[in-house]
């Protein structure tokens, strides 16, 4: 009797260590499983960071010139268009990817107003510094194809990251440093609908900045 | 007169034979063959709408088209696909039921040959169907997202009433409506509740919203029929003048009630637009060409009181 319990204790032993090194299941927090299948699936952030570094701040070269922009659009908005921005699918609105460099000439709540011109103070270009909503980063580079991906939700999570990006890596700077009279390089993107075609200032969310003193 | 009757047989059969060769003939030159319209629901103004104008534009192009009703159920889609396999269509113009559910259907008709252009709603796959041309929702949403702050104020309560769970159109819209409101913390979504595009649910489920919530300030629906079936449930409440209402879609019921200060935005899709361009599409298909861009975003517009005036009959009036 008492030699069968022990080989009974023995053999329970022997199955637990074989089972703590070979178990059968494993335990995982369900927020962990799905924080994983998530990730597997798409990562918004990591997709969105490596896009900005990997290719959008390589490509800043490829961005119109901000006067020329404008002054096309103002004489004929439609060559404009054609010219320097792109339509994305069935839009009235035109999206420009510009780069220039302009002299601050007010600061307000909406953002940081530009004059492109030494002699002028009336504003070409706006800056915005608020909250940042929409696809005009994301599209307006062209260097993102919808048509890359299965989902359109993830490409859409993709605006709010890109947005979020600009928001924390630019906005703080511009805010805190731009004063009337500071010249500011700028590249970023702008969306024009075909009712505000000459609207001024042209509001481009900026992808790069550089402040230089007065 | 003396008739021989071998003769009078050879000119029968000759007359026969004659009729049946017009016959045939006309009917190759006034049809270039089937297309089907496969529609998630007729149960819905906006989806008939959509349905009509790809059978109208087919009609045109000089094509036989039906409109098939999937009554939003896969189930109900798959044998639709089934059918229109086995009865000799030429290209499918095509808005799913379910972003991955119907998939396979799409894949069943590309093995068989058939293109499949879809409308309005994506699938989850970029490999399938020939092309999708897709309403931008997210950016819609934003807009109406930025419209609802100036009109709400960055404070309030608010309920979202979404659309069918399984299709990206809803989660478009409800994201791209949320990545701007959610940066407003002093407004408060209350409820967030299913009514599956469906206008009569709209109404069940803000009632019952309501009498847990009596004091929202406004309500988000993922599309118009649910739009009006909140404002039926707000008039029935009393609350139609305290709780603004936005909907998502640019339904002409909806648009003229945007007219007359009842609901305060929409988000105007142009449903005519997208149908006639995919059955343009199927016809560029049937005649050789192959290089579409898979997936095509058709601009959504802002529908306001201060606009409204602009925008009917499902689109920008001409």
């Amino acid at each position: 009797m008492m030699k069968r319990a022990l080989l009974a204790v023995v053999a329970l032993g022997l199955l637990a260590g074989v089972f703590r090194f070979v178990p059968l299941f494993h335990l995982v927090p369900l927020k962990q499983e799905q924080g994983r299948q998530a990730a597997a699936e798409f990562n918004p952030t990591n997709f969105a960071t490596a896009f900005w570094n990997d290719k959008l701040l390589k490509s800043l070269d490829r961005a119109a010139d901000a006067g020329q922009v404008l002054a096309a659009l103002a004489s004929d908005p439609q060559k404009a268009r054609t010219q320097f921005g792109r339509t994305l699918g069935i839009s009235s609105s035109t999206l420009f990817f510009l780069r220039g460099t302009g002299r601050v000439v007010s600061v307000t709540k909406k953002g940081v107003a530009l004059t492109l011109k030494d002699d002028s103070d009336t504003a070409d270009i706006l800056l915005p510094t608020g909250l940042l909503f929409g696809n005009t980063v994301r599209d307006g580079t062209g260097l993102l194809d919808a048509s890359a991906f299965p989902n359109s939700q993830h490409f859409n999570d993709l605006s709010t990251e890109l947005n979020r990006m600009v928001e924390i890596t630019l906005l703080p700077k511009l805010r805190e440093q731009a004063k009337v009279g500071v010249k500011i390089s700028f590249v970023g993107c702008a969306e024009v609908t075909e009712e505000d075609a000459d609207a001024r200032p042209l509001k481009v969310i900026p992808v790069s900045v550089k402040l230089e003193s007065p | 007169m003396k008739i021989n009757p071998f003769k009078l047989v050879l000119v029968v059969c000759l007359t026969a034979a004659a009729i049946l060769f017009t016959q045939s003939s006309s009917a190759q030159s006034a049809s270039k063959g089937k297309i089907a319209v496969v529609v998630s629901t007729l149960n819905n103004p906006w989806f008939v709408v959509l349905g009509e104008a790809a059978k109208a534009r087919a009609i045109e192009l000089g094509y036989d088209a039906t409109v098939f009703d999937s009554q939003n159920d896969t189930a109900k889609e798959a044998a639709n696909f089934e059918n229109i396999i086995a009865s000799g269509y030429k290209a499918i113009v095509f808005n799913p039921t379910d972003a991955n559910g119907s998939i396979a259907n799409v894949r069943k008709a590309k093995d068989a040959g058939i293109p499949v252009f879809c409308i309005d709603r994506e699938i989850n796959s970029t490999n399938a169907a020939t092309a999708q041309m897709l309403s931008d929702n997210y950016s819609g949403c934003v807009k109406l997202g930025e419209y609802f702050v100036e009109e709400v104020g960055e404070n309030g309560k608010y309920a979202e009433l979404l659309g069918l769970v399984g299709d990206n159109n809803t989660w478009n819209r409800s994201k791209g409506f949320h990545s701007v409101v959610d940066r407003y913390p002093g407004l408060k979504m209350v409820a967030q509740q299913s009514a599956d595009f469906d206008r009569a649910k709209g109404l069940e489920v803000l009632e019952s919203i309501l009498q847990k919530n009596p004091d929202i300030n406004a309500v988000f629906c993922g599309n118009d029929a649910m739009a009006m079936g909140a404002y039926q449930a707000l008039v029935a409440a009393g609350k139609d003048k305290q709780v603004k209402v936005f909907g998502f879609d640019g339904a002409d019921d909806v648009v003229k009630l945007i007219a007359e200060g009842k609901i305060t935005a929409t988000g105007m899709q142009f449903p005519k637009k997208m149908a006639r361009q995919a059955a343009e599409f199927a016809d560029q298909y049937l005649n050789g060409k192959r290089d579409f861009p898979q997936k095509i975003p058709v601009a959504v517009e802002l529908v306001t009181q201060e606009n409204v005036g602009k925008y009917g009959d499902y689109g920008r009036k001409k």
